[in-house]
């Protein structure tokens, strides 16, 4: 045993990796209710009230403090940075001073050039010139697209795709290094590297050793990076401040070296919980203390920023980075792993502020601690920044020790990885079938030439059925192969060396699939069956219109005619992916999630069989339509809960809105009725909900006024944002959605 | 209609001010009370509108939505006035009770007294009876209806031990002094079975329905009631209860 194990329980987790084991045989379960947590000490409200300055100064600054323009970012890019040196615990920034953000070309050059000239900067020549004579990640996907691909993208029926920006979506172990230190990962990678050298060097293999040999280059810097701020993170850890300073220098250098989208932190809290019980079991530390330290952790992960394009912003509106993080959750036996940890996360709302970063997930099961239930469900009335997905039906799925990437995307923490892939316009995809491939706005031919439907009659519901097989099989394997260029690319050309280094050798992949518009495709189609759907041609033979007599059922009313045309939507899409295989033989998965570019791909749309006029923003994620759910919140849910986990592994997201008059008549009965309706919804088996408890009222308000609301914060689809930070045409869809209220 | 049938105004599944916990709120249609501050005037009426579910359809779909239901929920039927479908009331809440073991709450105005109301309200956990006046000449010029309905229910349901919640809309230059909550007060006092005593203010949110159903609003012009006002009545007739 290593001197910094003092007190730990031995196991399997001493002489290999095993932070699961090591969190299993060691943490302490505590199952009593929130009175034990301490308020913010003096340092951490003079601390964060100068990191209140410096936020509204970047608010002010159209969002951004500050560009370094002469470096490209990487772990040694930057002497340290401060926020104010003697104030803080928990060190490390991203550059040299909060908030300003590093430029990462490896992307793309020209991407990071725009980004620059977005805001009034220029990149430095130096700069530029280093990357005239390679390749980016950009280039190298650009030349490998085919015409169809372009057009596919140009046409917006598949977008968003992270061929012009880091995938993300990783989960580095980080608490490996508070455990076991950098040495011994270090040996660990290096006696893998020697063991796959000796197997037939496969391209596949060959891939395999070199990666390998970038992330010990890498994982040697950051030993450099800690022994600047004064650290020596080469042994373990052997108290609470620095398993919290080692597992951040982990994430900090991951943000360092590499901008993908959603690079999230993890599962840690009941890990440190263990540090922190031992110390203060140890009577070196009482329970202030321990909120003062996971307090000043949260500040820095709040200061997280990357330097994004317009395009990029447009598609994850409010400048997100999801630093998420897992809480809570079961071991594979069933038994809570909630600790008094799990309860600090959660009082650095109330501590600090609210906030939309880090992306707080709770892990929830039935069986969950009733004391941690309410205090969640009071955090989530009190501040709207957390967001719930179902752990009795994940758990068994990836390992009970997995963690969530971005909003929805589960992953065994530091044994699997994902190759994001963006989503696929489903609207889209019907009209393109219905007008024989061609896209609607442009006119261009897109998928291959099929007839286009009559416009004298009805539409006939088979036959719409059988022209949106054809094309949602030609779409799927189009989408399988551009993503399959994408990673190919992302791996050649922008490996993420240090995160990869908290993972083990070789690990699971799972290439992530989406669809957007599932409520405005299913609804669609309940009109075409259900009522009568007149096509309406344009001057250019093209449907572009609709007109629809009679009624039909809609999603969100737990209806069985028309959810179970979004189940079929969800079931048949991943089988049609399933048939292409996918790059490093990842596994299919697929996601209901949107973030924001339900707007991106409403305003990119025709106008739909169902009534939705052309350009109007799509419902996020799996939401039913805006204000079509009529039957009450828990109708809407347990439409939304029909959907097949198993065809969405990547998550099923889906954002309520009530009024906190609606939740219940005071703060007693909110509380116990949200915890109700969390458990009723996740009994059902579904798999994703955002909560936000407001007035519509306050967000007209916030529109009109923002500078009355600095701090407001709303779940908007699998992550919270600032609502000031989102633009105008976002902040109306927000304030569109459904709200569950009573008169 | 037959004796499956009821006929439904509207389902809010996610009611949390209609009785205890998360409840299944069933507004069944018709009423013949017609108070003049009614924001739900869309439920007057009876056959014809609204639409028709079975008993067996509503007990299924709370059979769906059980595990919302569980922290002292259940069913709660409201209108309208849910008492003029007493009979057809009581299978369904036997169901709820001994099938799914949820509570049921009945949300009424009093204005009928069915026949079968012993075997309804030995299934009934809660009553919530809406007190509009505290005499017979405002009810009948405000809603034409009779105190003497709500002192029956009242009666009866101590009889029968149920628990009971009184509710009372306040409206400005109506009901709205201390005088008004004496009155109240004393006949609330005469029921120790009343767990519980709420003012609600009168607001004007339903006023667009009247358009929309072309009758005139009575109150056009009433100004919603004052929150603070609504919170100082609310204290006086608290500290006044026995």
């Amino acid at each position: 045993m290593k001197v910094e194990w003092n007190g730990f329980a031995e196991g399997i987790w001493t002489d290999s990796i095993d932070v699961a084991e090591f969190i299993k045989l060691n943490y302490t379960c505590y199952d009593g209710d929130a009175s034990f947590l301490a308020g913010p000490t003096k340092r951490t409200e003079q601390l964060m009230a100068e990191v209140n300055t410096l936020l509204l100064k970047e608010q002010e600054n159209n969002g951004v403090l500050g560009i370094d323009t002469e470096k490209v970012t990487s772990i040694l890019s930057y002497k340290p940075g401060y926020i104010d040196k003697d104030k803080e615990i928990i060190v490390g920034l991203q550059t040299e001073a909060p908030l300003v953000r590093g430029v990462n070309p490896f992307g793309g050059m020209r991407m990071a050039i725009k980004s620059c000239e977005g805001y009034g900067m220029n990149l430095s020549k130096d700069v530029i010139n280093q990357f005239k004579y390679r390749t980016t990640h950009n280039e190298g996907v650009f030349m490998a697209y085919n015409g169809t691909m372009r057009k596919a993208r140009h046409a917006g029926i598949i977008t968003g795709l992270p061929d012009a920006y880091g995938r993300g979506r990783l989960i580095g172990d980080y608490r490996r290094i508070a455990l076991y230190g950098m040495d011994f990962l270090i040996t660990c990678k290096k006696a893998d590297k020697e063991e796959f050298g000796d197997r037939t060097m496969t391209e596949e293999n060959i891939r395999i050793v070199e990666e390998l040999s970038k992330q010990i280059g890498f994982m040697e810097q950051l030993k450099t990076l800690a022994s600047w701020y004064g650290c020596d993170i080469s042994r373990p850890a052997a108290n609470a401040v620095e398993a919290v300073q080692w597992l951040y220098f982990g994430y900090l250098g991951s943000v360092k070296e590499q901008n993908g989208a959603a690079n999230s932190i993890g599962r840690i809290s009941t890990f440190l919980d263990i540090y922190f019980e031992r110390d203060i079991q140890a009577g070196v530390m009482d329970e202030s203390r321990a909120q003062e330290i996971m307090d000043d952790f949260i500040i820095k992960l709040r200061l997280v920023r990357h330097l994004r394009t317009e395009e990029y912003n447009d598609l994850f509106a409010g400048d997100p980075v999801w630093v998420t993080m897992s809480e809570a959750g079961c071991t594979a036996e069933g038994k809570s792993l909630v600790t008094k940890n799990s309860f600090r996360t959660l009082q650095t709302l109330y501590n600090l502020g609210s906030s939309c970063e880090p992306n707080i997930t709770i892990l929830w099961s039935q069986t969950l601690p009733q004391g941690y239930k309410d205090f969640c469900a009071q955090v989530s009335i009190d501040t709207d920044s957390i967001q719930y997905e179902n752990d009795d039906i994940m758990r068994s799925r990836f390992t009970a020790d997995y963690s969530i990437a971005c909003c929805v995307s589960a992953m065994g923490t530091g044994k699997q990885m994902q190759f994001f892939g963006a989503r696929c316009n489903m609207a889209k995809v019907l009209l393109m079938a219905l007008n024989g491939g061609k896209d609607e706005v442009y006119g261009e031919q897109v998928a291959p030439l099929g007839d286009i439907f009559d416009a004298d009659g009805a539409l006939d519901y088979d036959k719409v059925m059988a022209a949106y097989d054809t094309y949602s099989e030609w779409i799927a394997a189009l989408y399988v192969n551009t993503l399959n260029i994408i990673h190919f690319m992302h791996d050649k050309y922008a490996y993420e060396r240090l995160t990869m280094a908290f993972h083990d050798t070789d690990p699971g992949r799972l290439m992530a699939f989406g669809i957007s518009g599932l409520s405005v495709l299913a609804d669609s189609l309940s009109a075409i069956k259900y009522a009568k759907v007149t096509p309406i041609k344009d001057e250019r033979g093209l449907i572009t219109d609709f007109t629809i007599e009679g009624e039909f059922p809609r999603f969100g009313n737990d209806d069985d005619r028309v959810d179970m045309i979004a189940k079929f939507i969800t079931d048949d899409f991943y089988k049609k992916l399933v048939k292409t295989p996918c790059y490093r033989n990842a596994v299919h998965t697929l996601s209901i999630l949107t973030i924001t570019s339900n707007v991106v791909y409403g305003r990119k749309t025709g106008n739909t069989p169902d009534g939705r006029r052309a350009k109007e923003p799509f419902a996020p994620g799996g939401n039913p339509m805006h204000g079509r759910d009529i039957n009450g919140a828990v109708a809407s849910l347990s439409s939304v809960a029909k959907l097949d986990y198993d065809s969405c592994r990547d998550g099923i997201s889906n954002t309520f809105s009530v009024t906190p008059h609606a939740l219940g008549e005071n703060k007693t009965a909110q509380v116990a009725n949200l915890t109700s309706m969390l458990d009723g919804y996740f009994a059902q088996n579904a798999h994703h909900l955002n909560v936000n408890v407001f007035n519509r009222e306050l967000l007209v308000d916030a529109m009109e006024n923002p500078g009355k609301y600095p701090t407001l914060t709303v779940r908007v689809s699998g992550y919270a944002v600032n609502f000031n930070r989102l633009t105008r045409d976002k902040q109306e869809e927000v304030i569109s959605r459904t709200f569950h209220e009573t008169l | 209609m037959s004796n499956n049938n009821l006929n439904v105004h509207s389902i809010e599944s996610f009611a949390t001010l209609e009785g205890v916990g998360i409840r299944f709120a069933l507004f069944l249609q018709g009423c013949p009370y017609r108070c003049v501050y009614c924001h739900n005037p869309d439920t007057w009426y009876g056959g014809g509108r609204g639409s028709i579910v079975t008993i067996d359809e509503v007990f299924t779909k709370m059979s769906h939505y059980k595990g919302f239901y569980k922290n002292g929920g259940g069913l709660t039927v409201t209108g309208g006035e849910p008492l003029l479908h007493a009979s057809k009331i009581i299978e369904l809440f036997r169901r709820v009770r001994e099938e799914l073991g949820l509570t049921n709450t009945i949300d009424t105005s009093c204005a009928v007294m069915p026949d079968c109301i012993d075997e309804l309200l030995a299934y009934t956990d809660l009553v919530i009876i809406d007190l509009k006046f505290h005499n017979n000449a405002d009810y009948d010029k405000f809603a034409k209806g009779s105190l003497d309905n709500t002192i029956a229910m009242l009666d009866k349901t101590l009889e029968k031990g149920v628990n009971v919640w009184v509710r009372t809309v306040v409206v400005p230059d109506i009901n709205d002094t201390t005088d008004d909550m004496d009155k109240y007060i004393n006949i609330i006092n005469k029921y120790p079975h009343i767990s519980k005593y709420e003012l609600l203010g009168y607001h004007s949110m339903g006023e667009f329905k009247y358009a929309e159903l072309g009758i005139k609003y009575a109150l056009e012009g009433v100004e919603q009631l004052q929150p603070s006002k609504l919170k100082a009545l609310q204290q006086y007739v608290n500290e006044r209860r026995i």
